[in-house]
């Protein structure tokens, strides 16, 4: 009776806002509803369409391509920040809270100041860029730049793996750095074979996390490529090479209303996302050392 | 002699480089103020201007804060960042008292289910979340933007758990030995030795839904419901979108609010995200 009094709120939210809404979702990715017609079921028809839908593919592409270089550069970028912050370095705390500051600004104001910076030619980056000598891309305007662009942008956003990695840094034991330095080991050295190996469950921690959020990536990108014009406003473009898997499946849900539709989308969301994050436990596990 | 001119260069070098990656961390921010405060014609420059010649704060202010309403949105945001907080805060903590203090069948099972939901990507039930607001007639309200909230969530009631863990068993056995109820217990002695933990949480929360998009975005149609992200997003315009430094001005004002909470709680911040790491 006592636990229960604990547990209700939690079984509550855990049944009512997650486990229902997903067995739902997944009923109706058998069905044709759309709000407007009559719901008939249509079998696994959803999922068969969604390969045909150039659209989808796109989008899945674009998705794998920002996953397969924003997790490794984040991962290395907020490493080595936390590793420069770990020097002992006087004004610590004041840098560290200049490399925090993106993470908590809104994304959307951070969408906004780079949509400028990255004008093509009025835009600040250009303007450096051909300072010296390169004259700058596109970027938000061009299918080959755009996700490049969103991908920098993102780097930005790196405070809270940053802090992980530093509290992982201070938990290390001296002892084997003083052991290290009496062998004569260089700072490399000591990194390659004592900060890595100790640090390796913080990085798949860090992995985990920003995998998690950056399959899901959806308010950078949205706010990046907005373009409007007299023919009507939009986001995902140009030609949909900024259109990312949550924001199709938005736009389906949301704006085509073709909720049977995008409820396919959504479960082959919810198996990616399962499966990649398994994978990534699973092909971690050689080079995971665990401290005893 | 040598030995300490390396380790000087070495210094220096260091410090550069941290020096030139905090300016570059500063500088989306710094443009943001600086464009937002200066006039119209100081903007299509080649080169740019680095810092505004006229500064025109508050003729710029009247013209943002005629684009999009600023107080109301604000008021808004800060409305469910609060509630949902506060409902979290509460909710979570009894979850994890009963994971972390109590002893009970199939404890373990639930917990690792409770932790793998953190991987369920809000998108994959997006849908039927909507609908179900839809069905209660909540839509064109803000219930849906705090009220999920006030049942927990696994990351709060991770750190939790990581948190009551820590306290001292025989303070729990002292109190059960006077007497004292479970939820006495939990209100009377966990409760008041993690008041740091609670306002992690809440923070955490506040930032969080401060910053989330999608959700105001698909529950919140019309300005009067906005959050202060949605505000923003809508001052990048329609067909004629409103001149840059407005809506510089108006990311500036929208992140301001934001900072300051930031800066009276960054303490509890960073301890809650290491202690997310520590144990992960």
């Amino acid at each position: 009776m006592t636990l229960l009094i604990f547990l209700l709120p939690w079984i509550i939210g855990f049944s009512v806002f997650l486990v229902i809404p997903m067995s739902i979702a997944l009923y109706y990715s058998f069905t044709n509803y759309d709000v407007f017609s009559p719901t008939s079921w249509v079998g696994i028809g959803n999922y068969l369409k969604l390969p045909k839908d150039s659209i989808y593919i796109k989008s899945v592409y674009n998705t794998v391509y920002f996953i397969s270089i924003a997790i490794p550069l984040n991962l290395f970028f907020s490493l080595f920040l936390a590793l420069l912050l770990n020097t002992g370095v006087r004004g610590y705390k004041v840098f560290r809270t200049i490399y925090f500051l993106p993470f908590i600004m809104p994304l959307v104001a951070i969408g906004m100041v780079w949509r400028w910076i990255f004008n093509d030619t009025y835009g600040i980056l250009n303007y450096l860029l051909s300072a010296v000598g390169i004259d700058g891309p596109a970027w938000l305007a061009s299918t080959q730049w755009v996700k490049p662009a969103i991908i920098l942008v993102n780097l930005f956003l790196i405070g809270q793996q940053m802090i992980i990695f530093l509290a992982g840094l201070q938990n290390m034991p001296e002892i084997l750095y003083d052991a290290a330095k009496v062998d004569g080991a260089n700072w490399m050295q000591k990194l390659k074979h004592i900060t890595l190996p100790l640090l390796s469950p913080v990085i798949l921690f860090n992995a985990v996390i920003l995998a998690i959020v950056s399959l899901q990536v959806f308010t950078l990108p949205y706010t990046l490529s907005w373009v409007a014009t007299s023919a009507g406003q939009g986001q995902g473009g140009p030609a949909y090479s900024s259109t990312f898997y949550v924001m199709y499946l938005y736009t389906r849900a949301f704006e085509n209303l073709q909720l049977g539709r995008a409820s396919a989308m959504a479960w082959v969301f919810f198996i990616i996302t399962v499966c990649f994050t398994y994978l990534l436990f699973k092909l971690t596990r050689r080079w995971i050392f665990y401290r005893v | 002699m040598r030995v300490p001119v390396i380790r000087i260069t070495k210094r220096i070098a260091l410090y550069a480089v941290m020096i030139i990656m905090a300016t570059i961390f500063i500088f989306p921010f710094f443009w943001m103020v600086s464009v937002g405060i200066r006039s119209g014609n100081e903007i299509f420059m080649e080169p740019p201007l680095l810092l505004p010649r006229h500064i025109q704060l508050f003729e710029n202010l009247k013209g943002t804060l005629k684009l999009f309403d600023y107080f109301g949105n604000l008021r808004n945001t800060v409305y469910v960042c609060v509630l949902g907080a506060l409902g979290t805060a509460i909710s979570s903590a009894m979850a994890a008292y009963a994971f972390a203090r109590l002893r009970w069948r199939g404890k373990d099972l639930f917990f690792a289910l409770t932790l793998s939901t953190m991987m369920l990507p809000f998108a994959a039930y997006m849908i039927p979340y909507y609908l179900m607001f839809q069905r209660l007639g909540l839509l064109g309200t803000l219930v849906p933007l705090w009220l999920p909230y006030c049942f927990g969530a696994a990351f709060n009631i991770f750190l939790y758990t990581q948190f009551f863990r820590a306290i001292p068993e025989e303070l729990s056995d002292a109190a059960r030995i006077d007497g004292c109820s479970e939820v006495g217990i939990f209100a009377r002695i966990i409760l008041p030795n993690s008041k740091t933990i609670l306002v992690t949480v809440f923070v955490f929360h506040v930032v969080f839904m401060w910053q989330e998009f999608l959700i105001p975005l698909i529950f919140c149609p019309s300005d009067e419901m906005y959050t202060l992200a949605v505000g923003l997003q809508s001052l990048q315009g329609g067909s004629n979108p409103p001149p840059w430094e407005l809506q510089f001005l108006g990311a500036t004002i929208g992140s301001i609010p934001l900072l300051i909470i930031f800066a009276l709680t960054s303490k509890f911040f960073v301890r809650g995200i290491s202690l997310s790491g520590i144990k992960g």
